[in-house]
């Protein structure tokens, strides 16, 4: 099981994160498109990082704590990374726009669950100037 | 590069991106900070496991801190260098900025 150690952590993100696209009534999975264009640039860049920082040997993974797969001398773990963070990244970014328009968490989640997104006019979905 | 530069550099690129290039201007609203809270909250759970198991490891030289694995102190903070905050701030700021920059809602209005 101890092989197992990072893909845990990665499970834990997911676990915690996607119920928000219920819970809130998201509409990620109706914009896969602009969801790809959003993670996979920035993981392009990062896993260029993490490859060019792994082989100088700015850090290292335990073979013991990790599974066997590589990839671009990556650990799979550790590529899946640079989707799954950024992913829960938007789901959180996305779950806290759905609190801010609707007032609190409790009409977030009333409306999330019937489905209901409807953004009230005039009113910046960001909050922007308000914080 | 230290680890250090580098995610400094980090920061300042998606600092950049969000002000500067796409003028998305995320780091000004309440929705990216309040989203940040809890995202750092949950990086430094996460994290912690990564560096507290030693699943991950650094070059003392590459970072702030050295090879003293500290839960708190000695340029760590819940057993990871500092400097991963900095990376994970510019990861998620990144992703947003560009999915904002993408999205269909623009000035409060829902668009199709």
């Amino acid at each position: 099981m101890r092989h197992l150690a990072y893909a845990a952590m990665l499970a834990f993100v997911l676990v915690g994160t996607l119920p928000l696209h219920r819970v809130f009534g998201l509409d990620l999975a109706r914009q896969v498109r602009r969801v790809v264009l959003a993670v996979l640039p920035v993981a392009a860049v990062f896993v260029a990082w993490d490859v060019a920082a792994t082989a100088a040997g700015h850090w290292a993974f335990d073979p013991a704590q990790v599974l066997p797969v590589r990839v671009l001398g990556l650990p799979l773990e550790e590529l899946s990374f640079f989707v799954v963070i950024p992913l829960a990244g938007l789901l959180t970014y996305e779950a806290v726009g759905s609190v801010l328009r609707a007032g609190s968490v409790r009409r977030a989640v009333q409306q999330g669950l019937r489905g209901d997104r409807r953004v009230p006019d005039g009113r910046d979905p960001r909050g922007r100037g308000r914080s | 590069m230290t680890y250090t530069a580098a995610a400094s550099l980090g920061v300042v690129v998606a600092l950049a991106l969000d002000l500067v290039v796409l003028r998305t201007r995320l780091v000004a609203t309440r929705q990216w900070w309040a989203a940040y809270a809890i995202i750092v909250f949950f990086q430094l759970l996460t994290n912690g496991w990564l560096t507290g198991r030693r699943i991950v490891t650094y070059d003392p030289e590459a970072i702030i801190g050295g090879s003293r694995v500290a839960f708190v102190g000695g340029g760590r903070l819940v057993f990871a260098p500092v400097e991963d905050l900095a990376f994970g701030f510019a990861l998620v700021l990144a992703t947003c900025v560009l999915w904002e920059r993408l999205g269909s809602r623009r000035g409060g209005h829902d668009q199709p």
